[in-house]
């Protein structure tokens, strides 16, 4: 088998890497895409890149060049610099903000399911209640009360996703709390604390991570509309979103300015869902053989 | 002789639907003495498995009712013990084998995990040599190999067989398997039973056995509880069940056992209709409407548990089969033939 691909391989004109061939090109390229995203949010400061906030007044608004590789903007800032910069600000307030929403949610979720009833009641109200309430709404509210700071993004956007963490982990509580194994835990003497942790959560766990991605591509929209709304991180820090607000009056003559941070935007939301889809699909054949 | 180790004394079990109280478990009695293994006979909805929950108290509390009964364990009323003390009964004196070894075991958890995880008090080399130990003794090869395996590269069989070794990891006093092998295949039914009834020797622990197959219980059991429509209506040693039944419904099921040595394309002796439903059985024998001897009487009188001639035999009929009576019964409805088998004028 391996002798003939190695033999086929030359025919195409060169050699397709053992991994995009057993995983598929589309793939193979978001998930590289989102490595090199992640590399570069984590080493913005080892690069050899220009200070995203430094103004070079020779260049405005100028396209590529030697000395700014993606141009400039409307100020002289380095686009690649601010795009790589901004890439962190949209990584952290996703990350985070997940992290609160799933953590918060989760548990929620676990309780709502297990022990059913009135705590269930009052869990999936408040969670039906939340979703009912504009989510936009919320965010002016909190940052025009609260300041606009990366906490209170982050703060902001984790709550909005609690809701929905709330209804996929009692969905799938529901089921597991139904399955043969939580009445042997019981029938062995375990607490409900424990049979929650060590026996549910495990099984929760699964979907709910693998509809992560997609909460995380949502959460990278969500901050990049805020952004360009000037309710998300406070300027001169970029973010991706604020990119696209700043380079939005000179669209027309200037096209670049907008369009350059609107595709990485664009890519990264487009390669988290893909990868997010792969994901859950393994995770769901997996758990259909078990 | 010493007190039983587990007596259920007119059990209810009630529960509480959209459509009224299902009465699940009604009046039921039952006595499991050391060493001894029951087997407790019934068609779906029977309640026998809920009677088993009831003894593990793994019912849903809000919807249960217990409007009677009294399981006591070793000289205890369950009823009367805190929770705590529950607690460490479950798993350590009474443990229970499931049906279903597909979704008994947790799918996300090693095995090594979940079977270390029934014996509290050890950790780490202790707890795995005994969990070694305990997946040998219920013949599991390469049981090292196994520990980091994961439940879904076991074959069904294998699978339980560890939940068999995880009730006994706490030597209990008794085990409880509600249809053990109803999920198996055939070849392999008998391999998990001869285990269940090799631990039960080697263990000198009790065990009650629960399915809806008497071939599963024959000759591996002490005793045997017929249940149906949530009472028991037959109760006998296993021998004395399969040569002398006296409940209609017994015979019933004996008959619907198919004989390797019956000529091909014979007719199975299936029993007819459904079980009552358990809102409103109404008065009278709950299995009349499905019985061949069935008379005026059945549907007006319930019929009492009483004791046969057998030693240890119990029945609860108007027209024993083997009996005078049940001898006229069926000689009535021989000539009632055509007609509905009971028809009661008011």
């Amino acid at each position: 088998m391996a002798v003939q691909t190695e033999v086929a391989a030359p025919r195409l004109g060169f050699r397709v890497p053992g991994f995009a061939r057993r995983h598929g090109f589309v793939y193979a390229f978001a998930l590289a895409w989102l490595v090199i995203v992640v590399a570069a949010a984590a080493l913005a400061d080892l690069l050899p890149l220009p200070d995203p906030t430094a103004q070079d007044y020779a260049y405005v608004r100028s396209g590529p060049s030697g000395a700014h590789w993606l141009g400039t903007d409307s100020l002289g800032r380095d686009i690649l610099s601010r795009i790589v910069h901004g890439a962190r600000v949209s990584l952290i307030v996703a990350a985070l903000a997940l992290l609160l929403g799933l953590t918060i949610g989760l548990v929620l979720g676990l309780i709502a399911g297990y022990f059913r009833g009135f705590v269930e009641t009052a869990i999936v109200t408040l969670a039906d209640s939340m979703l009912a309430f504009p989510a936009l709404v919320f965010l002016m509210v909190l940052t025009g009360v609260a300041g606009q700071s990366l906490t209170n993004v982050v703060v902001g956007l984790g709550v909005i996703y609690v809701p929905t963490f709330v209804r996929l982990a009692r969905a799938n509580t529901l089921v597991f709390a139904q399955r043969e194994f939580v009445l042997a835990a019981r029938a062995g003497g375990a607490r409900s604390g424990r049979i929650i942790r060590r026996d549910i959560l495990p099984n929760v766990a699964v979907p709910v991570f693998s509809y992560s991605f997609v909460i995380v591509a949502h959460l990278i929209v969500a901050e990049g509309t805020l952004s360009f709304l000037g309710l998300g991180i406070p300027p001169p820090r970029p973010s991706w979103g604020a990119m696209i607000a700043e380079g939005r009056q000179d669209m027309a003559d200037y096209p670049h300015v907008v369009l350059l941070p609107a595709a990485v935007l664009f890519l990264t939301v487009l390669c988290m869902n893909i990868v997010g889809d792969r994901f859950r699909e393994r995770l769901d054949i997996r758990e259909s053989a078990v | 002789m010493t007190a039983p180790l587990l007596e259920v004394d007119d059990l209810r079990t009630w529960f509480r639907t959209d459509r009224g109280i299902v009465h699940a478990v009604d009046g039921v009695s039952l006595t499991v003495g050391r060493t001894q293994s029951v087997g407790i006979v019934g068609e779906s909805g029977s309640g026998k498995s809920v009677l088993a929950r009831s003894i593990m108290g793994l019912l849903p509390p809000r919807r249960t009712l217990h409007p009677s009964g009294r399981i006591s364990f070793e000289g205890q009323d369950l009823a009367q013990l805190p929770a705590r003390r529950l607690r460490r009964l479950w798993g350590a004196e009474i443990a229970m084998v499931f049906q279903n070894p597909m979704t008994a075991l947790n799918p996300v958890v090693r095995i090594g995990r979940q079977l270390t995880e029934c014996l509290p008090g050890l950790s780490g080399a202790a707890a795995r040599a005994k969990a070694v130990e305990l997946l040998r003794s219920v013949g599991i090869p390469a049981p090292e190999r196994r520990l980091a395996e994961y439940p879904h590269s076991l074959s069904g069989g294998m699978r339980q067989r560890v939940t068999i070794a995880m009730a006994l990891a706490r030597d209990p006093k008794l085990l409880i398997a509600d249809e053990p092998t109803t999920a198996l295949d055939v070849t392999v039914q008998a391999q998990i039973l001869d285990l269940l009834e090799r631990k039960r020797k080697e263990l000198e622990m009790s065990m009650i056995i629960i399915t809806h197959d008497l071939g599963v219980v024959a000759g591996r059991t002490d005793s045997i509880v017929v249940m149906y429509a949530g009472k028991v209506v037959e109760r006998a040693p296993t021998r004395t069940l399969f040569a002398r039944p006296r409940m209609p419904y017994t015979e019933a099921l004996l008959k619907a056992i198919p004989r390797i040595d019956d000529p091909p394309h014979t007719r199975l002796d299936a029993i007819g209709g459904r079980p009552p439903d358990l809102v409103d059985p109404g008065p009278g024998c709950r299995f009349r409407d499905r019985c061949r001897y069935a008379q005026p009487r059945c549907a007006l009188e319930e019929p009492p548990l009483r004791p046969a001639e057998t030693p240890g035999h119990e029945y609860a009929c108007w027209f024993p089969v083997g009996t005078p009576e049940g001898a006229a019964a069926a000689g009535a409805d021989a000539r009632t033939a055509g007609r509905p088998a009971i028809s009661v004028e008011a």
